[in-house]
């Protein structure tokens, strides 16, 4: 170990374990081994950089996907991408994907007999602006139910996938609404011990972002931890 | 400013329905069929009981031949590529060994593709290098790999060259009937 590329370091408390038997699925996924923590290389310090040809100017609005409206209570979710000494992460690519406003997911192996909708099929995306904005209109997406334990319930989420200016700071997770009271029961989120980390995935309702007539809207910035990156990334 | 240190967002499960959201970027790969130097990765991903997984999302990312990141380098170069696992947990993607970039340390690595997985059950994902099981020349000399005392976890890093030419990386969540758990890393911040 001459180089000191592995480093003897506890893994962070901060997020969930790969092992949570509330959570059923980590049973037989989660690693048993434990993970080097390493140095990163050059690889791990770089992120890839997606471009604005990909992403289309509706892709960010999933109430415009279709010919008609989706049903459902119409939002506006917006927030800022930082590095954790609070730095905005400039034009990179943020990827939503959610149930619609019955619970219902457009997908093939989804099978909760809620109904689908024809206008909504729940998958977003755009890059972040200068200062590390994102801005998405979408439809308030239902709790749903699973198959995880007896009378288990989704709290209303959407899946938020993000990259930094280091690979290592990949991220993908959950956004939750204030005040619902399926959090408190939820393995997923409560994967996560400390409740004021938790806190953390729980946007709050911003009447700045409501569009009168129109939209609520709620706020939710990100944090993304993992090594600075090299200088010449920034 | 030391005294701003905000609390990083924490991991969440990507789930069991994702697709339609983002296998928009799914089925690109690195380089074009009949490019110079195109060689096919390719494997499957396994839970503890040895079973595939046919729901993980996979994503790569490499340099390209010179050890170059965008935007230094070509622009029709990406470096990254994801992957929904099939019905079998299998994912297959056309790139290029890519060249050799340095360790923290200033010191020549091999040549590897950065690996991350994402699945339902997964909690945060799993990180993994790729190694190449042909460059057993530069393998011998790289830090990381120097530095893993158990050859057994070592080799789980080694993409295996094929009959047919292609290079076989399985990722294996747990110990199980398919082999020993793929080596994963963390990164020191
Ligand atoms: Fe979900």
């Amino acid at each position: 170990m001459a180089s000191g590329i592995i480093l003897a370091k506890p893994q962070s408390e901060e997020d969930p374990p790969y092992h949570y038997p509330a959570y059923k699925s980590t049973a037989l996924r989660g690693p048993n081994r434990a993970p080097l923590v390493i140095r990163p290389g050059e690889t791990e310090l770089h992120s890839p950089v997606f471009g604005e040809g990909r992403i289309r100017s509706n892709d960010n609005d999933l109430t415009a996907q279709h010919a008609g409206e989706p049903i459902g209570e119409k939002i506006v979710v917006s927030g800022r991408l930082m590095d954790s000494k609070g730095r905005p992460i400039r034009n990179q690519l943020v990827e939503i994907w959610q149930a619609n406003s019955c619970g219902r997911y457009a997908h093939a192996l989804d099978d909760h007999p809620a109904p689908l909708d024809p206008n909504f099929t729940g998958g977003g995306r755009t890059l972040t602006d200068g200062e590390g904005n994102y801005r998405f209109t979408t439809i308030k997406p239902a709790a749903y139910p699973w198959g995880n334990h007896p009378n288990a319930w989704r709290p209303a989420h959407i899946h938020f996938s993000f990259y930094g200016t280091a690979f290592t700071q990949r991220l993908i997770t959950q956004m939750y609404f204030p005040g619902d009271p399926l959090i408190e029961s939820d393995p997923i989120a409560n994967s996560i011990r400390d409740k004021k980390v938790l806190n953390r995935l729980v946007s709050s309702f911003d009447w700045d972002l409501t569009i009168p007539g129109t939209a609520l809207g709620y706020r939710w910035d990100i944090i993304l931890g993992g090594p600075n990156p090299t200088p010449e990334a920034l | 400013m030391s005294t701003l240190d905000l609390g990083i967002t924490p991991s969440q499960t990507i789930g069991p329905f994702f697709r339609f959201g983002t296998e928009w970027i799914a089925n690109e790969d690195l380089v074009e069929e009949g490019s110079i130097g195109a060689i096919i990765l390719k494997g499957m991903v396994y839970d503890g009981a040895g079973e595939p997984v046919p729901d993980a999302m996979i994503e790569i990312w490499q340099a390209d031949k010179n050890g170059k990141f965008p935007p230094n380098t070509v622009e029709s170069w990406m470096g990254f590529a994801r992957r929904l696992t099939d019905s079998s947990g299998t994912y297959t993607v056309r790139t290029i060994k890519p060249g050799q970039v340095p360790a923290s340390s200033g010191e020549m690595q091999a040549p590897h593709i950065f690996m991350v997985v994402f699945a339902r059950g997964l909690l945060k994902p799993v990180f993994t290098r790729v190694y190449f099981g042909d460059e057993s020349l530069s393998n011998a000399n790289d830090p990381l790999l120097t530095a893993i005392d158990d050859e057994s976890a070592r080799s789980t890093l080694l993409a295996v060259l094929e009959g047919d030419g292609s290079y076989r990386f399985d990722v294996r969540l747990q110990d199980s009937p398919k082999g020993q758990q793929t080596q994963f890393f963390l990164f020191d911040e």
